[in-house]
């Protein structure tokens, strides 16, 4: 590798693309990328082409909220199959006020004072790196 | 499949018995209830006119070799696949084709073989890993437990009415001959297994299993040669989630709103159903049920199956033959299993698991994505 060696940069890299934007600088935010109607207002995420209030076909990529609340959760204790995130750990249902539902992993919580209602952030969170020494990363949520 | 037309009539039912069988086939577990079924109907393989087989992870063409050992004579065999409520839904189809006068007499056989442990459901085609299963999100258990967290925020229910769920299913399928596991658990035991996606415990988890399940359906006219007393399947109705603007929601279909529709198909009321069986692959399904149907208030589940209505001497006797909980649920063959509950049921014939004068009996199977609703009768 020509670039290898001491003064190499660390690069981050999305899990997924497409599914949220990287901040610029590892303790910026990401921003999750949804859809929005462009014909009745409704939200969406994940993306998809058509919405299912209003029937429109096409709908624009939409930055959603960095602040939601819990809808609901649960505390993992068994790791599933292919998961990065080791148990315990606190998966929610976080709503955005855009009135759509995140599945997300709770970070930087403890795990017995996580409550529905409870008000969440978005935060950057490396999930592995990858054979190059770049750090894979995704989102969780944390309290506020 | 509605109440309409000429009247389906369950003529034979049959099981293998759900557990573990590492030595056996597929086609040998669906040949054994398949045979069971016939028997109990009293009909022979060439009486058959269709067969549709309900399957989750086997593979393709795995109806086509069950129905293929029982014979050769040309019938059509169809492979119907709805996750958990594959059978189900393939009973409502043979159903529907002998309303329309295709066919006179269908056979529907449910199977599956499952591995150890938890459900794969991050895993992904091709091999790679899937970005929900990578980020923890793949959680099946914890969709039943962010329903129940859910429940117990706004509704105050308790983790020991979940846990209660478990204690009532171990307690009917140790009357089960059928039934993966016939061991009492105590309300201790199952609080106090190990934790898997808080509310649930590991005893509030359904088993993977290997079994299989069979149903004999007929026309009316036709089930008049072989029995004096006929079990209906009056309806069966399958739903998929509905989007209701601006509302989160994790359910995997329209339960209230189908059940509301199944009931008026049938000319009944949730206040007929004397016995039912319902998705209980963890145990916040019964809490969330018994109210979907319409046994209790919204809210109340919790108290209402801690209280004891849905104990086989209950108002409302729920999952008798042990629920997925305790009978197991070799996936594709669950609702093949349901069905031959209430069949037993209704023809009087669950021995220590009978409820008295059951007449109405109703099932609540769930698959992921999709739901089925049937009410069964005398």
């Amino acid at each position: 590798m020509s670039d290898s060696g001491e003064g190499s940069t660390k690069h981050m890299v999305p899990l997924r693309a497409g599914i949220f934007r990287l901040p610029d600088t590892p303790e910026g935010k990401p921003v999750l990328l949804g859809s929005r109607c462009p014909k009745c207002g409704a939200y969406y995420f994940p993306k998809r082409h058509i919405c299912i209030g209003c029937g429109h076909d096409g709908l624009d990529e939409a930055e959603l909220s960095a602040r939601g609340k819990v809808w609901t959760y649960t505390i993992a204790g068994q790791t599933p199959p292919g998961s990065l995130v080791e148990a315990p750990y606190a998966l929610a249902v976080v709503e955005l006020p855009e009135k759509v539902a995140i599945r997300a992993v709770l970070t930087d919580v403890d795990l017995d004072a996580v409550r529905v209602g409870m008000d969440v952030e978005i935060t950057l969170a490396k999930m592995k790196e990858d054979q190059d020494g770049n750090d894979v990363v995704s989102y969780k949520f944390r309290p506020v | 499949m509605g109440n309409d037309g000429t009247r389906v009539v369950v003529l034979g039912v049959g099981l293998h018995p759900f557990g573990r069988f590492p030595e056996k086939s597929m086609s040998d577990l669906g040949r054994t209830a398949a045979l069971e079924a016939m028997k109990d109907a009293g009909v022979s393989y060439n009486d058959i006119q269709a067969g549709y087989c309900g399957r989750v992870v086997a593979s393709t063409g795995v109806g086509l070799n069950i129905f293929e050992e029982l014979g050769s004579t040309g019938i059509p065999v169809t492979n119907v696949e709805l996750a958990c409520a594959s059978s189900s839904r393939a009973a409502e189809f043979a159903a529907t084709a002998i309303k329309a006068g295709v066919h006179d007499m269908c056979m529907v056989v449910g199977v599956e073989k499952m591995p150890r442990g938890m459900l794969d459901l991050g895993q992904s085609g091709g091999g790679g890993m899937s970005f929900a299963g990578a980020m923890g999100l793949a959680l099946l258990p914890g969709e039943y437990a962010m329903q129940a967290r859910r429940h117990m925020a706004l509704h105050g229910s308790k983790r020991e009415h979940f846990a209660q769920v478990s204690v009532k299913a171990h307690k009917n399928g140790c009357l089960n001959p059928y039934a993966q596991y016939q061991v009492p658990l105590s309300l201790e035991e199952v609080m106090n297994s190990r934790m898997v996606a808080d509310p649930i415990t590991l005893y509030q988890c359904c088993p993977t299993s290997d079994g299989a399940s069979a149903v004999v359906l007929c026309s009316e006219e036709t089930a008049r040669r072989y029995t004096t007393k006929p079990v209906y399947l009056t309806v069966s109705m399958g739903a998929t989630p509905i989007y209701t603007p601006g509302e989160v929601q994790l359910s995997e279909g329209p339960t209230a709103w189908l059940a509301q529709r199944v009931y008026e198909k049938a000319g009944l009321g949730s206040e007929d159903v004397d016995v039912a069986q319902c998705h209980d692959a963890f145990t916040p399904g019964e809490v969330l049920t018994v109210e979907k149907l319409g046994f209790c208030k919204e809210g109340e589940g919790g108290v209402f199956v801690w209280e004891g209505n849905t104990e086989i001497t209950g108002k409302k006797p729920m999952n008798t033959d042990g629920g997925l909980l305790s009978r197991g649920h070799p996936m594709g063959a669950t609702g093949g299993a349901m069905i031959t509950e209430i069949v037993r049921q209704l023809r009087g014939q669950a021995g220590p698991r009978q409820v008295a004068n059951a007449r109405v009996g109703m099932i609540h199977n769930a698959g992921v994505g999709g739901i089925q609703l049937s009410i069964l009768t005398t």
